[in-house]
């Protein structure tokens, strides 16, 4: 399967990163206390394959850079700091929306 | 870049602690693209500047470049250095040690990217993931990455998931909910055209981003209320999604097609969607070969980012 999907890979550079409100989990992952037993195991398996396949922490690594938001900002940083400028440049959806 | 060099330790420690890190996507500068044109200036700049000095340079590639704007070393993707962790990293240390620069701590704190801050505050903000998954024993999960993640072994679309942020006006998000009054029996069909507004999401990691080239062949959703509890309504979700999305630019008649599964809870006044979840049930993506690529998607409702 996996070797199938390399046959696509081009330049990876796909997305990452969740922002979810702890609030949004606890909420999303509680199941009423009315509903049948069926309906409250089924709301139970759509919260945790919801949970399940969001980003982890480790695909979440691009976060932990400290991006500048533009060229304009990155030389006068540099300036400013007297460090050099590490400029990506790159095709598709821009890499702060996290899809491509 | 990001499965690879961008998730490797020792790459991140060295752009944060002394170089300035930014990147610009060249769709972004195209013209009507939302670069502003002193961003594509510079891009272009430095790119000539780059050819100029007689180094490599392409439209994706990695420039090292003094504080002055005068590119040193350039590491275009293919010439296999930028996406390799290894190579990347000894470029950079080589320019540290030319430019004599110290460390020091980043100049931008790292922050992760919480989705756009909504146009009303009447808006539901949803979250929509994607990502490929394989079997193990009777359950399809996310690949397991944790051993490749950072080297040059993980490039490959397979190895991180995808993210979109949706905003639903409340002239869409109501169009979710029953036009007449609600029952503990009540059932409905929630409008179909703001229900694309996240199903087109729901493709896997592929070059191609582009939604107006997606086609939807088949959506249907239909709702049905489960409970009513203190003014509290929760209705289970069920639908049907067959959309055809190009893995490239160009048609490559592969498709989307799965079932959805997610409950929606919403005021009985019809005053808010509380909680919306939706979630992929056995969805494949392909058609072009006679592997049928399994993957998963999921849609929440989020807080908006202050």
């Amino acid at each position: 399967m996996k070797s199938n999907l390399m046959v696509f890979a081009v330049a990876s550079c796909c997305g990452l990163a969740a922002w979810i409100n702890p609030g949004e989990i606890d909420r999303t992952c509680r199941v009423l206390g009315s509903e049948p037993e069926a309906s409250q195991h089924d709301a139970a398996r759509v919260h945790r394959r919801a949970a399940d396949w969001q980003p982890t922490r480790e695909e979440r690594a691009f976060d932990e850079i400290g991006w500048a938001k533009d060229i304009r900002e990155a030389l006068r940083l540099a300036k400013q700091h007297g460090r050099p400028v590490f400029l990506f440049t790159y095709d598709g959806a821009n890499l702060t929306c996290y899809r491509c | 870049m990001r499965t690879s060099s961008f998730s490797n330790a020792k790459v991140i420690d060295l752009l944060n602690g002394y170089f300035v890190p930014v990147h610009i996507s060249n769709d972004d500068c195209r013209e009507g693209g939302p670069a502003p044109p002193e961003e594509r200036e510079l891009r272009d700049r430095i790119y000539r500047a780059a050819l100029e000095a007689g180094l490599d340079a392409g439209t994706v590639c990695a420039y090292l470049v003094t504080p002055e704007g005068r590119p040193v070393a350039t590491a275009p993707l293919n010439r296999d250095v930028a996406a390799d962790p290894v190579k990347l990293a000894e470029l950079m240390e080589r320019v540290i040690r030319e430019l004599g620069v110290t460390k020091g701590e980043p100049l931008v704190r790292p922050l992760p990217y919480k989705g756009p801050k909504p146009v009303s505050p009447d808006s539901l903000m949803v979250h929509v993931v994607t990502r490929y998954l394989e079997r193990k024993g009777e359950e399809l999960v996310p690949y397991d990455v944790s051993a490749s993640l950072g080297t040059k072994q993980a490039i490959g679309w397979g190895n991180l998931p995808s993210e979109s942020w949706i905003e639903l006006g409340k002239d869409d998000w109501l169009k979710l909910l029953p036009a007449d009054d609600i029952g503990t029996d009540t059932a409905w069909q929630p409008d179909t055209k703001v229900a694309a507004m996240m199903l087109h999401h729901f493709y896997p990691p592929t070059e191609n981003t582009d939604l107006a080239k997606n086609r939807m062949d088949e959506l249907a959703l239909s709702a049905k209320v489960e409970s009513i509890d203190d003014g509290v309504v929760r209705a289970r979700v069920d639908g049907h999604l067959r959309m055809k999305h190009h893995f490239y630019h160009d048609d490559d008649n592969n498709f989307v097609t799965t079932d959805v599964v997610g409950y929606l809870e919403f005021d009985a006044g019809k005053k808010g969607i509380r909680s919306l979840v939706l979630v992929t049930d056995g969805a494949t993506y392909g058609g072009n070969t006679d592997f049928l690529h399994p993957f998963g998607a999921a849609v929440r409702s989020v807080a908006p980012p202050k």
